[in-house]
């Protein structure tokens, strides 16, 4: 009997270190494929660039940008100063304050010495009520405040797009800042492809950097250990598979912090879902099933040199926050659009996207800690020897790491940024520190992310907030 | 097999690592030689210029070696860089006909100066100035001037840079693009445009993606040419690809030529073109000239003629004001029926510019549509008409809300920014 159930143990584990080893294998394999695509992608584009292969920055699709704000009265004013100052002509700044208990509507008001008025709205999705709205017109554009009750950050960005006078708007993060070029280069597609419906922009960490005038003056990596390692993270997660969507028309994110939508196309979806913590991811899978429904051409693209500086997380707390907020989007997201999985008339995004984020995002912790956990234990058993469990976890994590530094350094190639040989260094370290320890970190964190789940649905994700320093 | 696996991932490892600091060797060495060859192109342009600036010709070794020279992409980069710091120089008013970087550039002057003995005399100072030029004892040269010089250097080189079509028409499609934005930064066309530029300039359009058309209808908007305009654009009308309406709309703006021959030329031959482009063409019109408000309510009137055009006609008219359009534009304004719905939006903005109580009367009535866009712009126009508080009690006191709310916004605005503006 005992040994039956030796026997038994004995295969199960077999079987799991095993399954774990290829789920390995194929992980790190697609995001090899990943990151020599988004390499490849990057240097292209660089080559364009070179080569003026852009078109005039004089053509100015107008747009509206939505900002979304709760308790943000220390970082609003600094966000429309530097939202005032982009490089470009016909846009609007529509600040959305979501009932805050702070004073971000007065804050905002009286800086910009704002006027109310009783404009009316069409609302053409639903959201809460509104109490007040504020504009100014002395500025370079039109800024309007809006002051709504509260319903979360899906239910601001749907009055935003109710007030929106331009047919495209932005959404972005009240605690970032666009770079000065950003509206030019995040319009290019649309001035290219008629059918897009959204642009995603790039999300860059600006903890420690110095911008003058929504121009990087300069560069380095955070001094904050939790802030840094999410410097290299964010490089892997957009060169290893944003990228690499973007080829076959199927980004299943592009995030909150800065992206483009066609006003129309977001209407015709019912606008962002107010009962989801990912309303970023679930818009866009929103508008990627009714698009093949309708049978209606569309692409959905990721404009790499349209950047957006955000604050990272400075604290682990806040950080693990974010994620869990993330991993319960993702889940609901994909829960909510299961029916995608196998459907082969979606295309690429339905077998490739779908699955991708099914297995490799939302699975990977309970797959990760369950590896982990077989894998000590068939040491225990002397199934695997130790020599070759530690060989291969450090072969792994160099793998890891280099990709990392891989997609670090052609990010660094085609933002025209100088990185100083302390902070390439730096960089490697942090490569390797990622992924041995703090992926393990944020694994645990991403699977304990339902505990509590009902509690937190639907509040703003709070960190603490800081002023970004802006000269 | 796990154990060929891990050499794998080593391997890729090693390859990547290399691949890194190989990559970033190769940048730096580029970047170098980029770098010394922009001085280089600069110094040889700044040779020319001096020369012109001395009533002299372009030297003829200087224009074989741009012929040879520039067949190479990252050369003529180099080469399109160095002028544009000079360029950016001369706006700026910094510009130097003396190199200070090199000293073989200030012996050069100093030869040709040697050279003219009426000069040679003037004082020794001068002569030791020219040899350890300093930026703060020099005056930069006159703006006109550099500009004459840096023109004229252009001018004379433009039948070279035309040849090296040639070379570029071999290659691939980004530098065939490239070749065209460079022709179109520095406005060659203007100077010279033989039929074999021309003939691969349309193949490109033709053949080439959005980019390359855009820089190739900037270049021919450069050569002063409303035939040639009107064939890129015939090209592009029958190409499938999408192109964006500003860029046509936008972009004729810049035509440096006889800007109504190309109006004219433009609405004598609307006809071969698609919608699309008709609208385009005169969305430019609205924006470019008033001249052809006849043309465009011939346009108008006709009702056989696309939807899309007769709007972009009825924009033209909210610009520029033809009184013989109005009574068309009233009843445009009027009729919120089924499709005529568009027309009524589009018209009624039309109308502000036709100040009238007719105009009033019908904006008046068009408040209370049940039309969100329709009352919009009905309110939206009766305040640019500076309609007064008293004129609009009806609406004021009237239950219609929307129609009070909507109004009431253009009140405030007016309100507002007459406070702004401290009236």
């Amino acid at each position: 009997m005992k040994e039956s159930i030796f026997e038994f143990v004995k295969a199960f584990l077999n079987g799991a270190t095993g399954g774990f080893a290829v789920y390995l294998i194929l992980y790190s394999t697609f995001l090899f494929v990943g990151v020599i695509a988004g390499v490849l992608t990057l240097y292209y584009r660089n080559k364009k660039k070179r080569f003026q292969n852009e078109l005039d920055s004089k053509y100015h699709i107008p747009v509206t940008i939505i900002v979304p704000a709760y308790n943000e009265e220390v970082t609003v004013v600094e966000t429309v100063k530097s939202l005032l100052s982009l490089d470009y002509k016909a846009y609007e700044i529509i600040v959305v304050d979501d009932g805050s208990k702070d004073d971000t509507s007065k804050v905002l008001a009286e800086a910009f010495e704002m006027h109310a008025v009783r404009r009316p709205i069409r609302k053409q999705i639903s959201c809460k009520d509104l109490e007040h709205i504020y504009e100014c017109h002395d500025q370079k554009v039109p800024l309007v405040l809006i002051r709504k009750k509260n319903g979360g950050k899906a239910d601001a960005l749907n009055m935003g797009i109710n007030a929106a006078r331009y047919p495209y708007f932005i959404c972005m993060d009240a605690d970032s800042v666009l770079q000065a070029d950003s509206l030019i280069k995040i319009t290019r597609p649309i001035l290219e492809d008629e059918s897009i419906v959204a642009v995603g922009g790039c999300v860059r960490p600006c903890n420690d950097v110095e911008l003058e005038g929504g121009r990087v003056k300069k560069y380095r990596l955070p001094k904050n250990l939790v802030a840094c390692m999410q410097v290299v993270e964010y490089d892997r997660s957009f060169l290893g598979t944003r990228i690499l969507f973007d080829k076959f028309n199927g980004s299943l994110i592009i995030s909150g912090a800065f992206g483009l939508f066609k006003k129309e196309a977001v209407i015709a979806v019912g606008g962002y879902d107010s009962k989801t913590m990912g309303e970023d991811m679930e818009l866009v899978v929103d508008l990627h099933k009714y698009c093949t429904t309708n049978k209606m051409p569309y692409a959905i693209k990721y404009a790499t040199d349209a950047i957006c500086w955000t604050q990272a997380p400075e604290r682990l707390r806040d950080l693990c926050k974010q994620r869990k907020r993330w991993h319960l989007g993702l889940f609901q997201t994909l829960m909510k659009h299961k029916s995608m999985a196998f459907d082969f008339q979606s295309g690429p995004v339905s077998f490739i996207s779908y699955l991708y984020f099914f297995i490799y995002e939302f699975l990977s912790p309970f797959i990760e800690l369950f590896g982990l956990f077989v894998t000590i234990l068939a040491c225990c058993f002397r199934l695997i020897s130790l020599e070759f469990f530690l060989t291969f976890t450090l072969i792994y994590a160099l793998f890891g790491a280099t990709l990392t530094m891989t997609s670090f350094f052609a990010r660094v190639q085609a933002s025209d940024i100088q990185v100083t040989g302390r902070d390439m260094w730096k960089a490697w370290l942090m490569c390797l520190f990622e992924i041995t320890f703090m992926h393990f970190v944020m694994t645990y964190v991403r699977a304990t992310a339902f505990i509590g789940y009902r509690k937190k649905k639907l509040q703003w994700g709070r960190i603490e907030r800081k002023k970004i320093s802006l000269k | 097999m796990i154990e060929t696996l891990l050499w794998s991932y080593i391997f890729i490892c090693a390859t990547l690592i290399l691949f890194n600091v190989g990559f970033m060797l190769v940048m730096a060495v580029k970047e170098r030689i980029h770098r010394t060859n922009v001085k280089r192109m600069r110094r040889r342009i700044l040779r020319q210029m001096i020369r012109i600036f001395r009533g002299k010709e372009v030297e003829k070794e200087y224009l074989q070696y741009l012929s040879t020279a520039l067949t190479l992409p990252n050369l003529l980069s180099d080469y399109d860089k160095a002028l544009e710091e000079l360029r950016s120089e001369i706006e700026n008013g910094e510009f130097y006909l003396v190199d200070f970087d090199e000293r073989t550039r200030v012996w050069m002057r100093l030869r040709d100066t040697v050279e003219k003995p009426d000069e040679t005399v003037e004082a020794e100072s001068k002569v030791r100035m020219l040899l350890r030029p300093k930026r703060s004892a020099m005056k930069p040269v006159d703006k006109a001037i550099a500009r004459y010089c840096f023109e004229r250097q252009l001018q004379a080189t433009a039948e070279t840079i035309a040849s090296l079509t040639a070379s570029y028409r071999k290659k691939d499609e980004i530098l065939q693009t490239y070749y065209a934005a460079f022709l179109r930064k520095y406005g060659y066309m203007q100077y010279a445009k033989p039929p074999v530029l021309i003939a691969n300039l349309k193949d490109l359009v033709e053949d080439g993606g959005v980019f390359a058309s855009e820089h190739v209808l900037q270049a021919v908007y450069t050569a002063k040419d409303e035939n040639l305009v009107l064939d890129m654009l015939k090209i592009l009308d029958e190409k499938d690809d999408f192109v964006h309406p500003k860029i046509v709309s936008d972009g004729l703006l810049s035509f440096r030529g006889d800007a109504r021959a190309l109006q004219r030329m433009l609405l004598a031959h609307r006809k071969e073109f698609s919608v699309a482009m008709q609208v385009n063409i005169l969305t430019y019109l609205r924006f470019a000239s008033g001249e052809y408000c006849e043309q465009v309510f011939e346009v108008l009137e006709n009702e056989k003629e696309h939807d899309e055009i007769r709007f972009a006609c009825i924009r033209y008219f909210g610009k520029h004001r033809y009184d013989k359009a109005f009574r068309l534009l009233a009843d445009f304004a009027k009729n919120e029926k089924g499709e005529r719905i568009e027309y009524s939006i589009v018209a009624l903005t039309a109308l502000r510019n036709y100040p009238s109580q007719k105009t009033l009367e019908i904006l008046r009535s068009k408040i209370n549509s049940p039309y969100w866009f329709v009352r919009y712009n009905a309110a939206e126009s009766l305040e640019v008409l500076g309609i007064r508080y008293d004129e609009m009690a009806e609406v004021f006191d009237g239950d219609d809300r929307f129609a009070r709310e909507m109004l009431q916004y253009q009140f405030d605005q007016r309100y507002a920014e007459n406070k702004e503006r401290g009236l």
